[in-house]
């Protein structure tokens, strides 16, 4: 019977595992292989490449390496200063909207009750358009004579300048950008709503804390996870925004809406500056690296 | 355990192998695009065309038939993103397109980064005897020609008859030297105004150099560009700043409306809702809603000189090109070649830069548009007595760009002096790279 068993061990290890011929890290990297290869060719090959155009392609260059002139003259461009500007100031409405927005909706959809999934429905359904196209539309409903005008109209106010204004064109694009985004990290804070344990909720009800005080001193810390990564990756989804600003405002109006990303395109493609667009490349994904070594640590610590 | 080891090898092998296979196979994609213009064989050629493809339409479909071994495929870009497709495609030793619509203003900046193949050889024979010099100028640099003009281009001044007879205005005289001033413009347009017409004056192409340099010639401020090289900007100075603040009060008095973008103005006068437009002559749209129009000379500064715009766009070969022959072939016939160049200015507005089919040209017009008889005689004068070139500046494209968002700003009511100044500064900045 012993023996028996044993065969029987043996014959399942013979056939039901393949002979270990090569070790396990060789396997790995073959099955990985694929994902490593476009990790390299797609992400890391561009960054090195602008990371060395930065360095070596500009006008001073006369001996084939720059040094940190294009930086330099980066530092000193107006149109750099704009773009810097216009991405804080876009970045922080955005997101400060976009988060406020998708929690209060998260919170409010998560009760259960007639209708709920239809109406998370038709706030998700925007996801699906590309920002491209729901920027051409924003553009038909922005436009002087268009139909956001018509109704601001209607309640007896002036015509409004939207995309025409410095102050309200940065503004608009907040509002574009917030159409398909708060559905969206609506979502991650649904899921993290529905993790909260309903025992907590009904313990704090037992005590008599009212809803606000449940929302405060429960729900919210108990969201601070879903939460930290929401606040982070949108940050860094609405720093590399670049279709509202090249399909609204070409970065106008005043240079109230020349985004980092079409600050970098404007110079690599219109103007033909590869140095200094690579150089701002650079500056950008250093901040991207800090901003996701921020979501780590967010993620690792401070939600535990 | 040698046999092991060897296997290991070999999987690293044919991994690397693998990989290869896919690299070489992304190159050779990329490179390998329709037969080679040596053979005799059916030929596909690749035209990146700007704006609109019923542009080119009568034009592709008319050489196709001339050579059956050629056919044409069109790929066609907006307007605002032809400089960046070319530059990025161009920048990438691209030759999956043959041929494009290169803008003629741009043929120094194009030519000198090296992406306009030198035609000079083989066009001049053809061009000298068929073209307007200042069209082949036009598409020269450093006494070579890198594009085939297909179109050239002036402005005139459509007026709406209805809504001048309403406000009794006189409509401006059609004589040159009777013209308008910009002056008398804005005042008729706002007695328009006054009597309902909700837009007094609008431009084809608001915020754009090429309608605006006329003005700020007019107005003595020069095309923006000085030196020897054309690389110092030189857009502050008086003339700048007096067809600038022209052009803002525009704006501001709301004589012409904020906001609208160039491929709806037309639309605006069509409609009746302007009492006048300064535009390409003969635009077809005009005559399809029952609109009564008339034209005449293109405005110019009380105390100033007439000014008007011109050149178009013209074709250039792709200098990496695989179908250089066939590519020439097109461009040639779209030019020089009176019936293809016939062909080329069919389906758009802009006047032709062809001196046998101008007669052809003309008649077709004034046949389809009464409102436009006697146009030709106007274009004539005014290309050969009032036309502005724009800078034949290796930075033109920099200056374009900077000066059209300098334009768009002044337009949306942002102070003429601190916009020009800044624009200025920024222009020292990036043409000095």
């Amino acid at each position: 019977m012993r023996n028996d068993m044993r065969a029987l061990i043996r014959a399942f290890r013979r056939g039901g595992r393949p002979p270990r011929r090569y070790p396990e890290w060789l396997t790995a990297l073959l099955f990985l292989s694929p994902a490593l290869l476009s990790l390299a060719l797609f992400r890391l090959y561009p960054a090195v490449k602008s990371a060395m155009d930065s360095l070596t392609v500009s006008p001073e260059a006369n001996t084939g390496f720059a040094g940190l002139s294009n930086y330099r003259y980066l530092f000193g461009s107006n149109g750099f200063h704009q773009a810097v500007t216009a991405t804080i100031k876009i970045v922080a409405i955005a997101v400060a909207v976009q988060t406020v927005s998708a929690l209060a909706l998260a919170a409010l959809l998560n009760v259960r009750s007639w209708g709920t999934a239809a109406w998370r429905t038709l706030i998700v359904v925007p996801i699906a358009v590309p920002l491209a196209v729901s920027s051409v539309v924003f553009g038909i409903a922005y436009r002087p004579d268009g139909p956001l005008n018509a109704l601001v109209v209607a309640f007896g106010l002036s015509k409004q300048p939207f995309l025409g204004s410095d102050v309200q064109a940065p503004l608009a694009l907040v509002v574009a950008l917030s159409w398909v985004g708060v559905g969206y990290w609506m979502v991650f804070l649904i899921a993290g709503l529905q993790d909260i344990p309903k025992q907590l909720t009904e313990a704090a009800a037992v005590d008599g804390a009212g809803a606000t005080r449940t929302f405060f001193s429960i729900t919210l810390p108990l969201l601070r996870r879903p939460l930290a990564f929401v606040i982070v990756a949108n940050t860094v989804a609405n720093v590399l925004v670049f279709a509202p600003s090249q399909i609204l405002t070409q970065g106008g109006p005043a240079g109230s809406t020349r985004v980092v990303m079409y600050d970098i395109y404007t110079r690599a493609f219109t103007l033909g500056d590869t140095g200094a667009a690579s150089a701002e490349i650079v500056l950008l994904l250093i901040v991207m690296l800090a901003l996701v070594g921020a979501q780590l640590r967010l993620l690792g610590g401070w939600g535990r | 355990m040698r046999g092991c080891k060897r296997t290991q090898a070999m999987l690293v092998i044919s991994t690397i192998g693998a990989l290869a296979t896919i690299l070489t196979g992304c190159s050779a994609s990329s490179t390998s695009t329709g037969a080679s213009s040596a053979s005799n064989g059916p030929v596909t050629i690749t035209f990146l065309a700007c704006c609109a493809a019923d542009q080119t339409k009568t034009l592709v479909a008319e050489f196709e038939k001339k050579y059956p071994n050629i056919t044409v495929k069109t790929q066609v870009v907006p307007f605002e993103n032809l400089n960046s497709t070319v530059e990025a495609r161009l920048g990438q030793k691209d030759s999956s397109f043959d041929f494009y619509e290169a803008d003629q203003p741009r043929t120094a900046a194009l030519a000198s980064k090296g992406f306009l193949a030198d035609i000079t050889t083989t066009f001049r024979p053809l061009a000298d005897p068929t073209l307007f010099p200042a069209s082949i100028q036009a598409s020269s640099w450093h006494n070579k020609i890198w594009s085939a003009p297909l179109w050239t281009s002036t402005s005139i001044l459509y007026y709406n008859k209805t809504l001048l007879a309403k406000a009794g205005v006189a409509p401006p005289s059609g004589d040159p030297s009777a013209r308008w001033t910009w002056e008398q413009v804005s005042v008729a347009a706002k007695k328009a105004m006054s009597v309902g017409a909700q837009c007094g004056f609008m431009f084809d192409q608001p915020n754009r150099f090429y309608q605006l340099q006329p003005l700020i010639e007019s107005a003595g401020g020069g095309s923006g560009l000085t030196g020897s090289k054309l690389l110092t900007p030189d857009i502050t100075n008086a003339g700048w700043t007096k067809a600038m603040t022209y052009y803002a009060e525009l704006y501001s008095s709301g004589i012409t409306p904020r906001g609208v973008p160039a491929e709806q103005t037309r639309a605006l006068f069509q409609n009746g809702k302007c009492a006048f437009f300064l535009g390409v002559p003969a635009i077809p749209t005009f005559d399809t809603t029952g609109l009564s129009y008339g034209y005449a000379p293109s405005p110019y500064f009380d105390g100033g000189k007439p000014a008007t715009p011109t050149d178009s766009f013209a074709l250039g070969v792709n200098p990496y090109t695989k179908n250089m022959s066939a590519a020439l072939k097109f461009i040639e016939y779209a030019s020089t070649d009176t019936a293809g160049n016939l062909a080329a200015v069919a389906d758009n507005p802009n006047p032709t830069p062809n001196k046998a089919a101008l007669p052809t040209f003309f008649a077709q017009v004034e046949a389809k548009s009464p409102a436009m008889k006697g146009v030709g005689t106007l274009v004539q004068y005014e290309l050969q007595n009032t036309a502005v070139h724009r800078p034949a500046s290796t930075g033109y494209i920099i200056f374009e760009t900077t000066i059209n968002n300098a334009f768009s700003d002044i337009s949306n009511g942002k102070g003429v002096q601190p916009t020009l100044a800044q624009a200025q500064k920024d222009l020292i900045d990036q043409l000095s790279r």
